[in-house]
């Protein structure tokens, strides 16, 4: 994401004000969707900025009525698979331990930690592992259908396949996803 | 519907991908299959859990992203280059030394010239003279000009 670029035009009022709000609105969804994507934090935030600057160019492009949201992670998913093809599909892995969700507080010892929070902790952990187990594919698909709740038409579109495509991967993914998840041994 | 539906057909379903026909058609089966509903839920579960973990990882967008798409997009106009700069600097010796070298070989190729002409013709006065050079014959201009500066010693 590091490759030079050519200065741009001073932004206009009218852009400026659009672009702000498009990252009021949709900068927390679309970090969110990077990093379900790339798995890091680092990368992360260099999809999003690189998705917003592609915004930021091509906002005239942008066709009223139809879902923002759709278009911005039609950016992120294609800028994603560039850079995954520019590196030879090598990301950083895995997001760091020093910055866990805060929801679950961190580096909180687990003697203090209520029993709730504990289960809930090892599902995610055993669901993050899953997760990661599927293809980039697989993944994508998973999360515009399952957490994004976008149709398979919508999906499709996301991803540039077709609706078959669409439904086989979301089947297979599903599967696998099970299969690891019940085959993590469950600590206690 | 005819017999169980594929679980294919159950996750399709669950994503409301279905026709309306074969909607109705699957939660009527679910309805009155204990078995069928088992497996329903438990695709349903799955998504579910898939929900709670985004929502439970969900961040927020690190302060830092923000400024840095506005500074990336933020037209500055460029600084004037000092002129060491490599960028700069590399052609401007580039075109001092080439016009150094053009300067030399333009003054080099006209002694060069001059010393040719010179040599030829004095070459040619002293190939073609039949006489022995003495006072009462004519020299040639070019001889006679190094026999005065001779002379003159």
């Amino acid at each position: 994401m590091a490759a030079p670029r050519k200065p741009f035009d001073p932004p206009s009022p009218e852009q400026a004000a659009f672009l702000e709000a498009a990252i009021a609105e949709y900068g927390k969804a679309t970090y969110n969707y990077a990093l379900r994507l790339t798995r890091n934090e680092a990368d992360a935030r260099d999809l999003t900025q690189e998705a917003f600057i592609r915004i930021y160019r091509a906002w005239r492009s942008f066709q009223p009525g139809t879902s923002f949201l759709s278009w911005v992670y039609r950016i992120v998913t294609n800028l994603h698979r560039d850079e995954l093809r520019r590196r030879k599909g090598r990301y950083l892995e895995e997001i760091p331990e020093d910055n866990a969700p805060q929801r679950f507080g961190g580096a909180q010892p687990l003697a203090t930690e209520p029993i709730e929070e504990l289960v809930e902790r090892q599902l995610s952990e055993r669901m993050s592992k899953a997760l990661a187990a599927l293809s980039l594919e697989q993944r994508q698909v998973l999360i515009l259908a399952d957490i994004e709740e976008y149709s398979y038409q919508e999906i499709a579109d996301i991803v540039g396949c077709s609706i078959g495509t669409v439904r086989s991967r979301l089947h297979r993914a599903r599967y696998q996803l099970r299969r690891s998840i019940e085959s993590e041994p469950k600590t206690s | 519907m005819n017999g169980h539906p594929t679980q294919e057909l159950l996750i399709d379903y669950l994503h409301g991908e279905l026709a309306p026909g074969d909607d109705a058609a699957l939660l009527q089966h679910l309805n009155g299959c204990a078995q069928c509903r088992t497996r329903y839920d438990e695709e349903a579960a799955l998504t579910e859990s898939l929900r709670s973990y985004a929502l439970a990882t969900e961040r927020e967008l690190p302060a830092g992203v923000r400024a840095s798409i506005l500074d990336a997009i933020e037209a500055k106009p460029a600084a004037a280059a000092p002129w060491w700069r490599p960028a700069l600097a590399l052609p401007v010796a580039a075109a001092i030394a080439l016009a150094a070298f053009a300067g030399y070989s333009a003054s080099h190729n006209t002694r060069s010239t001059m010393i040719d002409a010179a040599y030829y013709l004095d070459d040619h006065a002293a190939l073609t003279s039949a006489i022995t050079f003495s006072e009462g014959n004519i020299v040639p201009t070019a001889l006679y000009r190094t026999e005065n500066a001779d002379g003159a010693q």
